[in-house]
C-alpha cells in the first residue's frame, strides 16, 4: 500500500516534468528556433545539401523581418506537410526578371500584394518562384555543422530590383 | 502563493501553442459564407470554433467541410471557404461554360457558400495552397441561437474527377 502510492506519485511527478519539457520544446520550435537539415542541390553553392544542419529562427513578425536576401524556409508548395529552404528574393511591390529565350528582350513583372518571390541559389534552379507569403515559416541564420559559420542577408541578387 | 504564480505563468505560452495548433474560436466577418454562417446581416455575427489539429498534422482532407485559410493575396487575414477539391481532382469552374480546371498538387479549390460576394479560387486565386490551410470549422459556439455543428456539405456535381488517394 505505502510503495504503491510513492510509486505512483513519482510517477505522477515524472509525467508532469516530461510534460513541462515537451510543452517547452513545442514552444521552442514554433516561437524561438529549431535545427534543420538541408538535403538537394538547389541551394548550391552556398549549400551542397548533404545534410548540413542549418539553424532557423522563427520569432514573431517573420513577415516584417524576412528581407530579399534572406535565406528562409517555407511550406513546400507542393506538399503542405515539408519544408523548402530557399532565397527570398522578392516582396510585394518589387520587380522579378523573367528567365530570358534567347534573342527575347528581358522583362519584369511585379509580384503581386501578399506574395514573395523565392529562388535557390543554383543556377536554373526555378521550380518555386511566387508563393504566398503566409507560407514563410523561418529564417536561416547559422550554419551549425559540418562547420559553425554565420548566414547573412546576401545583397539582393541580380533577379530582383526594387 | 509563490508556487500558484509560477504554476499560472505556464498557462499564458500553452495557452498561445492550444490556440495555434490544437484548436480555437473565430469571429466571422462578411457575408461569403451565407446562409451557412453569417446569414443575417443585421443580427450578431457568429463565432465558430475552428480545429486545428488534423489539418495540421494529417494528410486528409474532406470535400465538402468548411475550412479556414490564409488569404492568398494578404498574409495578415484569414478567410473562411468551403473546401469543394483537392489536389489531384478535376472541378468544374462554370457549370455554364462547362470550364473546368485540374487542381496541381499541393493545392485544393475552396469557395464560399455565397458566390457573388464571395473573393475566392472561383473568383480571384484559382487552387489555393495546401499550405495556407488552418484548421476546419466544425461548430458555430455562438450566438446560442445557431449553435451546433457545421455540416459538410460535398458537391459532387462539381467534380468530373476524383483522386482516390484522399478521403
Amino acid at each position: 500500500m505505502g510503495p504503491t502510492l510513492e510509486h505512483a506519485k513519482s510517477a505522477v511527478r515524472l509525467a508532469r516534468r516530461v510534460a513541462k519539457a515537451s510543452a517547452a520544446a513545442l514552444l521552442c520550435y514554433h516561437y524561438v528556433g529549431y535545427p534543420n537539415i538541408i538535403m538537394g542541390p538547389a541551394m548550391e553553392p552556398t549549400f551542397p545539401g548533404n545534410g548540413e544542419v542549418l539553424l532557423v529562427e522563427r520569432l514573431p513578425d517573420m513577415m516584417h523581418r524576412a528581407q530579399p536576401g534572406d535565406i528562409v524556409v517555407c511550406s513546400s508548395p507542393i506538399d503542405p506537410h515539408s519544408t523548402i529552404i530557399s532565397r527570398l528574393r522578392a516582396v510585394p511591390g518589387q520587380h522579378v526578371q523573367k528567365e530570358q529565350t534567347p534573342g527575347s528582350k528581358p522583362s519584369h513583372y511585379q509580384v503581386p500584394p501578399g506574395y514573395m518571390w523565392v529562388k535557390g541559389d543554383a543556377p536554373g534552379s526555378c521550380e518555386y518562384g511566387m508563393l504566398p507569403m503566409a507560407m514563410l515559416q523561418g529564417r536561416v541564420v547559422a550554419q551549425v555543422w559540418p562547420e559553425v559559420k554565420w548566414i547573412r542577408n546576401s545583397a539582393a541578387s541580380e533577379s530582383a530590383h526594387p | 502563493m509563490h508556487k500558484f504564480v509560477r504554476q499560472g505563468l505556464w498557462l499564458l505560452p500553452v495557452g498561445i501553442a492550444f490556440t495555434d495548433c490544437i484548436a480555437s474560436v473565430l469571429k466571422v466577418e462578411g457575408a461569403s459564407m451565407r446562409p451557412t454562417l453569417n446569414p443575417d446581416s443585421n443580427g450578431p455575427s457568429d463565432w465558430v470554433l475552428v480545429e486545428k489539429l488534423s489539418v495540421k498534422l494529417q494528410r486528409c482532407y474532406t470535400r465538402g467541410e468548411v475550412v479556414v485559410l490564409w488569404a492568398p493575396d494578404n498574409p495578415h487575414q484569414q478567410i473562411i471557404k468551403r473546401l469543394l477539391a483537392v489536389e489531384g481532382d478535376t472541378i468544374i469552374e462554370d457549370a455554364k461554360t462547362h470550364s473546368w480546371t485540374e487542381v496541381p498538387q499541393g493545392r485544393c479549390w475552396i469557395e464560399g457558400d455565397n458566390a457573388p460576394m464571395s473573393g475566392d479560387s472561383k473568383s480571384a486565386f484559382g487552387p489555393v495552397h495546401l499550405g495556407l490551410l488552418e484548421g476546419r470549422v466544425t461548430h458555430i459556439v455562438w450566438p446560442p441561437a445557431r449553435m451546433g455543428r457545421v455540416a459538410v456539405q460535398e458537391q459532387p456535381a462539381r467534380l468530373l474527377q476524383t483522386d482516390r488517394r484522399h478521403v
